[in-house]
């Protein structure tokens, strides 16, 4: 084929060819890279849906929920398991219950420990070994109120020497030493991010709620020693 | 006259052939461009729509977000109360209360019996006691019978008998949860 041939086919074709031409240059610089831009946003825009569903379903539910229960339940909750350790008030406020409660101390033990910021997820516990007597009924009568008393305690197990029988009149006191552990936990470091679900309360928890809202806390009438602030500041 | 054979070549023009071929040629090109030219701009067309409806997106969720910020005490005080009272279950199941098991256990004093220890663990109480005689003995198997039927211990045993010259007599109670 000469050239004078395919000049003939140009000038014949110019316009189908040109139009190709056209075709090829808007798939390649338009259509195409629009096309994935478009898919690639799409994706985005349906994060973008569901971040917005999250968002306008939190934001409903924080506009709903009272803030003046919520800071009542959270000072009980921090009353009832403290973000620290404390054990003076500890200390003196088993002495509190024992003496509430009719029983006599014979003495107690118990190690500070460090006193220090911590950390962690799992409840921590500040112990008092207690020697102490009283009457079987007063023993029975400690270990009721001070299982419905805040913040929270849990017992050892522990040998009560004494003397009991039914009806009579020689019953005894009791001798027993027992550990007692309150509990603690540090506050979480991380409060919950803007995008981050809200925690929610099953109806068995708000159970619990309500039913520590029964619970007893010892009142001083005498001002007791209260030490300065420990480890971690409470950010309320 | 004589008619005489011409040898130079006539140009005769373009057969009826390719002149269909040309035609077809120009117009379904013309139509493709015509439908590229539509599809590119409903391209363009989307992708504006897609870019505004990102931008749209995007400032109600800053006014979201904002929104929340304002509500960020709450959020914490909740979190907070989630905190704890997560753990505070997670304490009770641990917990050691021996109140119920110190009153269910007494509830196995009967007249006549009378006891000197009372070890409590959390799955076992163990009293040491004495009956005054035969009579408060069989009394208490039959009460100890009732409370095991009631499933208020799951088993008991009732070990170290022995009478002494007064006629009373020393048990060892252990009843198991």
């Amino acid at each position: 084929m000469n050239s004078k041939r395919k000049k003939n086919i140009i000038k014949e074709f110019w316009i189908p060819i040109f139009a190709l031409v056209l075709i090829l240059i808007l798939l390649v610089v338009i259509i195409l890279p629009k096309v994935q831009g478009i898919v690639k946003k799409r994706d985005e825009l349906n994060l973008q849906k569901i971040e917005i569903s999250n968002l306008s379903r939190k934001l409903g539910d924080l506009k709903t929920i009272s803030e003046s229960d919520l800071i009542a339940n959270k000072d009980l909750l921090l009353q009832a398991l403290p973000p620290q350790k404390d054990i003076f008030y500890f200390m003196d406020m088993v002495k509190k219950i024992l003496s509430d409660n009719n029983l006599q101390l014979a003495k107690f033990d118990f190690s500070p420990g460090y006193i220090s910021s911590e950390s962690g997820s799992e409840p921590k516990t500040q112990n008092i070994k207690i020697y102490c007597s009283g009457s079987f009924e007063n023993i029975i009568k400690f270990f009721e109120n001070s299982e419905k008393m805040i913040p929270l305690m849990s017992f050892s197990p522990f040998k009560l020497s004494g003397s009991l029988a039914s009806g009579s009149a020689e019953n005894t006191d009791f001798t027993f030493s027992f550990e007692l552990a309150s509990y603690y936990l540090p506050l979480p470091n991380y409060f919950g991010k803007i995008d981050s679900p809200l925690p929610k309360l099953s109806s068995a928890k708000n159970d619990l709620i309500n039913e520590i809202k029964n619970y007893n806390k010892v009142e001083f009438t005498e001002e007791i020693f209260v030490p300065g602030p420990i480890g971690k500041e409470i950010p309320f | 006259m004589k008619k005489g054979i011409s040898l130079i070549q006539v140009d005769k023009g373009p057969s009826e052939t390719s002149k269909k071929i040309k035609k077809l040629s120009i117009y379904s090109s013309l139509f493709f461009l015509v439908i590229t030219i539509i599809v590119s701009a409903g391209t363009l067309y989307f992708y504006v729509l897609t870019n505004n409806n990102l931008s749209e997106n995007t400032n109600k969720l800053s006014d979201l977000k904002s929104e929340i910020k304002k509500l960020e005490k709450k959020e914490i005080y909740l979190v907070t109360v989630a905190n704890r009272i997560d753990s505070i279950e997670n304490i009770n199941k641990i917990r050691f209360l021996p109140s119920k098991i110190i009153n269910e256990t007494i509830a196995l004093i009967v007249p006549g019996f009378s006891f000197s220890t009372f070890e409590l663990s959390t799955n076992k109480v163990r009293i040491e006691g004495r009956c005054d005689g035969l009579a408060s003995l069989a009394s208490l198997n039959e009460k100890i019978d009732q409370v095991k039927m009631e499933k208020v211990f799951s088993d008991y045993s009732l070990s170290d008998i022995n009478r002494a010259k007064n006629g009373e007599y020393s048990v060892a109670l252990t009843l198991y949860k």
